[in-house]
C-alpha cells in the first residue's frame, strides 16, 4: 500500500506537471512563426547576435551585452512594446561580417533638432510612458544591418516640411514621420521598395509613437509587439537574419514624398477612422465576393456542425 | 474483412486512433489565429465528441473544457487589452483613467486607452489557445485512457501506468464535481461563490485521490508491475540503449532548430536517436511478460479516424505555408480570410462522427450482443 501511494503521489505530480507544459508547448507553437513561416524557429535559436529583438536576453541585461564603443542598443522595456531593437553585435560582429550575416528589419530613429541628426530611439515606439510630443519627428528605416554599421532614414527630419501645413485640433498632437522604406540592396527577395515618404499625423494627445502611425500608415507587428511592416512592406517576415549578404554600399540623401508634392495623395489630414484603411493597403479594402462567399460558408458550417452538435447530445438524453 | 472492420459494428474506437485524432487537430490549431478557422475546428471536435461519446464519466468532459477555453479568452483579454500597451491600435472603445505605476513596471500600464485592435488580437490568440485546449478535451471525452494503456510498448509500462493514471484524474474530476454538486442540491444546499467552491473542491480532490490510491492498490493486486528476472548486462544494455536514443533526439532536436549547428547535427541524428530508443524499448519490453486480455483491434476505422485527424493538419499545414495572411491576420480589423482548403479540412476533421463505430451502449441490446461478439470473434481470429 505504501508503494501504491507512493506512485499515486507521483501520479498527481505528473497531471499537474503535464498539464503546465503542454500548454506552454501548444502556446509556444503558435508563437513560432507568426508570419514568416520559415526562419523564425531559426532566429530565436539562433546564438550570434545578443540583441536580435525576439531574444529574451535583451530584455534582462541589454547593458552588459553592450560594448562601449557601440552605440546603446535599443533597450526593450520590460514586458516590452517595442518598436525595433537594433541587433548589435559584440565580438560576433566581425566573424558576421566575415560570414555575411546581418538582418532586415525596420529601423525606429528620432530626430534630435539640436544636433540635427538622427539618434537610434532607445525605448519602443509603442512605449506607454514616452509619448511623443507635437512637434516631434520620427524615422523609420527598413535597412539590411550587416555588423554594426548604421542605416539612418535617407532624409533629414524637417518637421515644417512635412507637417508645416497641418493643424492639430483640440486634444491632438501633429508629429511628423519620415518612412524610409530601403534601397533595392535592403529589399527582402521579390520585393521593390517604395519611394521613401513623409507623412504627418495628426493624433489623439494619448497616442504613443506606432499609434500615430497607424493612423497614416498600416503597420503589422509580430506577437511580441516589434513592427515587422509598415505600409505592407515587406509582405513577409519578421526582423529575419539573412545569409550570404556583404555590407550594402552607403546610403545617398533622397527627397522625400510629401503629402503636398502630390496631388493624386490623400488631402493630408488623415482623420482616425479610416486613415488605417486609407493608405494604398489592399487588405482590408480589397474584400472580393470570393472571400465573403468562404466567409459565409465557413459560418454555416461552424452553425450547422454546432446545432448538430447539440442536437445530438439532447436526443441521447 | 473482418467485423470489426465495419464502421456501423458497434465498438469503442481504439484510444490510441482518438489520441490522434485529436493530436492532427490541435497540430492544424496552432498554425492559425484566425478565428473563423479556429471555431471550424472546435466545432469539428465538439461535433464528433457529440456524435461519438460513450456514457462514460469521462465523456461530460468536453464542456468543462469548452468553459476552461472562455476562462482563458477572458484572462487574455483583460491581461492584454487592459494591462498591456503591445497590440494597442487606433480605433479606440474606451480611455479608462490611468494608474501610475512605479518605475520598475516601465513597460506595463494599467488603465489607458484600449482599443479595438488590442482586444481582438487577445480574443483571437486566446481563442486559438482554447481551441487546442478543447482538441485534447475531446480526446479526454472521446477516449478511454485505461483502454491506451494496454498499448503502450511494455519497456515504458510503469511509464505507462502513471500517465495514464494521470490522464484519468482531470475528466473523473469533473464528474466527480457533479456528483458532489448534485448530492449538495439535494441536501438543499445551493451556494454559489468562493465558499461554495470551497465546499465542492474538498470532497472533489479528497475522492480523486481516493480513487488513484483505489485503482493502484486494484493494480497492484493484479500483478501490474511485476517483472520477470532478466541478467543485469542485458539490463545495463537496455538502459545505455534507450538513454544514447533519448540523447540523440535531444541533440537531433536542437540540430534542427538552431541553424547555425553544423548539418549532420540534424535530421540524422534525430533519426540514429529515433532507432536506438526504439530499439531499446523492443529489447526493454521483453522484461515484462505480459498477455492482453481481449486486445483492442486496430481496424479500418482506426485507419480512417487517423487519416481524418491527420488529414485536417495537413491541410491547415499548408494553408499555413501558402497564404500566411490568412492562417495569421496581420491587422486584427480586418475581416478573416477562410481558404477553401482550411473549410474542407475542417471537415474532414469532423468525419470521425460518421467513420468512428457507433458506442456500444447507445442501444443497450444490440450493444451487448455485440460486444459480447466483438470478443468471440477477436478471440477466434487470434
Amino acid at each position: 500500500m505504501a508503494l501504491s501511494r507512493r506512485a499515486v503521489g507521483i501520479l498527481l505530480l505528473m497531471t499537474f506537471a503535464s498539464a503546465g507544459p503542454g500548454v506552454t508547448t501548444s502556446a509556444g507553437v503558435s508563437t513560432t512563426n507568426p508570419v514568416t513561416g520559415t526562419t523564425s524557429a531559426s532566429s530565436h535559436a539562433s546564438p550570434a547576435p545578443p540583441n536580435h529583438p525576439t531574444q529574451p536576453t535583451a530584455a534582462v541585461r541589454p547593458a552588459a551585452l553592450r560594448p562601449a564603443a557601440l552605440r546603446p542598443a535599443a533597450l526593450r522595456p520590460a514586458a516590452g512594446p517595442t518598436a525595433t531593437v537594433r541587433p548589435a553585435g559584440v565580438e560576433p560582429v566581425d566573424r558576421d561580417i566575415a560570414a555575411g550575416k546581418g538582418f532586415i528589419y525596420w529601423g525606429f530613429y528620432k530626430w534630435d533638432d539640436e544636433t540635427a541628426s538622427w539618434a537610434f530611439s532607445l525605448v519602443g515606439a509603442n512605449h506607454p510612458k514616452k509619448l511623443p510630443k507635437d512637434g516631434d519627428v520620427y524615422g523609420f528605416r527598413f535597412a539590411l544591418i550587416v555588423g554594426s554599421d548604421e542605416r539612418l532614414p535617407r532624409a533629414d527630419g524637417d518637421f515644417d516640411a512635412i507637417c508645416g501645413s497641418e493643424e492639430a485640433g483640440e486634444g491632438e498632437k501633429r508629429i511628423a514621420f519620415v518612412l524610409d522604406y530601403g534601397t533595392q540592396a535592403d529589399a527582402p527577395d521579390g520585393e521593390t521598395p517604395p519611394d521613401p515618404r513623409g507623412v504627418c499625423a495628426t493624433a489623439e494627445e494619448d497616442f504613443t509613437v506606432q499609434q500615430a502611425l497607424q493612423t497614416v500608415a498600416t503597420v503589422r507587428t509580430d506577437e511580441s509587439g516589434l513592427i515587422c511592416g509598415i505600409d505592407d512592406y515587406p509582405a513577409q517576415g519578421c526582423g529575419e537574419p539573412v545569409t550570404g549578404v556583404s555590407a550594402p554600399p552607403a546610403d545617398q540623401q533622397v527627397a522625400l514624398d510629401l503629402p503636398g508634392d502630390d496631388s493624386s495623395e490623400e488631402g493630408g489630414s488623415a482623420s482616425d477612422e479610416d486613415a488605417a484603411s486609407s493608405p494604398d493597403d489592399s487588405s482590408s479594402d480589397g474584400i472580393s465576393t470570393g472571400t465573403v462567399l468562404t466567409l459565409v460558408l465557413a459560418g454555416l458550417v461552424i452553425l450547422t456542425l454546432a446545432v448538430g452538435g447539440f442536437v445530438l447530445s439532447r436526443r441521447r438524453r | 474483412m473482418r467485423s470489426v472492420d465495419y464502421p456501423g459494428y458497434a465498438r469503442p474506437l481504439h484510444s490510441g486512433a482518438w489520441w490522434l485524432w485529436g493530436l492532427g487537430l490541435a497540430a492544424a490549431a496552432s498554425r492559425t489565429t484566425n478565428p473563423v478557422l479556429c471555431l471550424l475546428i472546435l466545432a469539428a471536435a465538439g461535433f464528433v465528441v457529440m456524435a461519438r461519446r460513450s456514457r462514460a464519466p469521462w465523456a461530460y468532459a468536453f464542456g468543462a473544457f469548452l468553459k476552461l477555453g472562455l476562462l482563458i479568452i477572458a484572462v487574455r483579454i483583460v491581461l492584454q487589452a487592459v494591462l498591456s500597451s503591445q497590440s494597442q491600435g487606433i480605433h479606440v472603445i474606451v480611455d479608462l483613467p490611468e494608474i501610475p505605476l512605479p518605475a520598475w513596471a516601465a513597460g506595463l500600464k494599467l488603465g489607458g486607452l484600449i482599443t479595438w485592435e488590442a482586444v481582438l488580437t487577445a480574443f483571437s490568440q486566446g481563442l486559438q489557445l482554447a481551441t487546442i485546449i478543447c482538441c485534447v478535451g475531446a480526446v479526454n471525452a472521446l477516449a478511454s485512457a485505461q483502454r491506451l494503456l494496454r498499448s503502450v510498448p511494455g519497456a515504458l509500462y510503469e511509464v505507462g501506468v502513471a500517465a495514464v493514471v494521470a490522464l484519468t484524474f482531470a475528466p473523473q474530476l469533473v464528474s466527480d464535481a457533479v456528483r458532489v454538486r448534485s448530492a449538495q442540491r439535494l441536501r438543499g444546499y445551493d451556494g454559489g461563490g468562493l465558499a461554495g467552491l470551497r465546499r465542492t473542491a474538498m470532497p472533489v480532490l479528497e475522492g480523486a485521490l481516493g480513487r488513484s490510491v483505489e485503482l493502484a492498490a486494484a493494480m497492484d493486486s493484479r500483478g501490474y508491475g511485476r517483472t520477470t528476472d532478466v541478467a543485469v548486462g542485458a539490463r545495463r544494455f537496455t538502459a545505455a540503449l534507450v538513454f544514447t536514443g533519448v540523447l540523440g533526439v535531444a541533440v537531433g532536436m536542437y540540430g534542427l532548430l538552431d541553424a547555425s549547428v553544423t548539418g549532420w547535427l540534424g535530421l540524422p541524428m534525430l533519426g540514429v536517436g529515433c532507432l536506438l530508443a526504439a530499439g531499446g524499448l523492443v529489447v526493454g519490453g521483453r522484461r515484462t511478460r505480459r498477455t492482453r486480455y481481449r486486445p483492442d483491434p486496430w481496424a479500418l476505422p482506426e485507419w480512417l479516424v487517423v487519416t481524418a485527424g491527420v488529414g485536417c493538419a495537413v491541410m491547415f499545414f499548408v494553408v499555413a505555408a501558402r497564404s500566411p495572411g490568412a492562417a495569421v491576420p496581420a491587422y486584427p480589423l480586418d475581416i478573416p480570410q477562410v481558404p477553401v482548403l482550411a473549410l474542407v479540412g475542417a471537415l474532414v476533421g469532423a468525419l470521425p462522427a460518421v467513420l468512428a463505430p457507433p458506442t456500444p451502449d447507445r442501444s443497450p441490446e444490440s450493444g451487448a450482443v455485440g460486444q459480447a461478439a466483438a470478443g468471440a470473434s477477436e478471440e477466434l481470429s487470434s
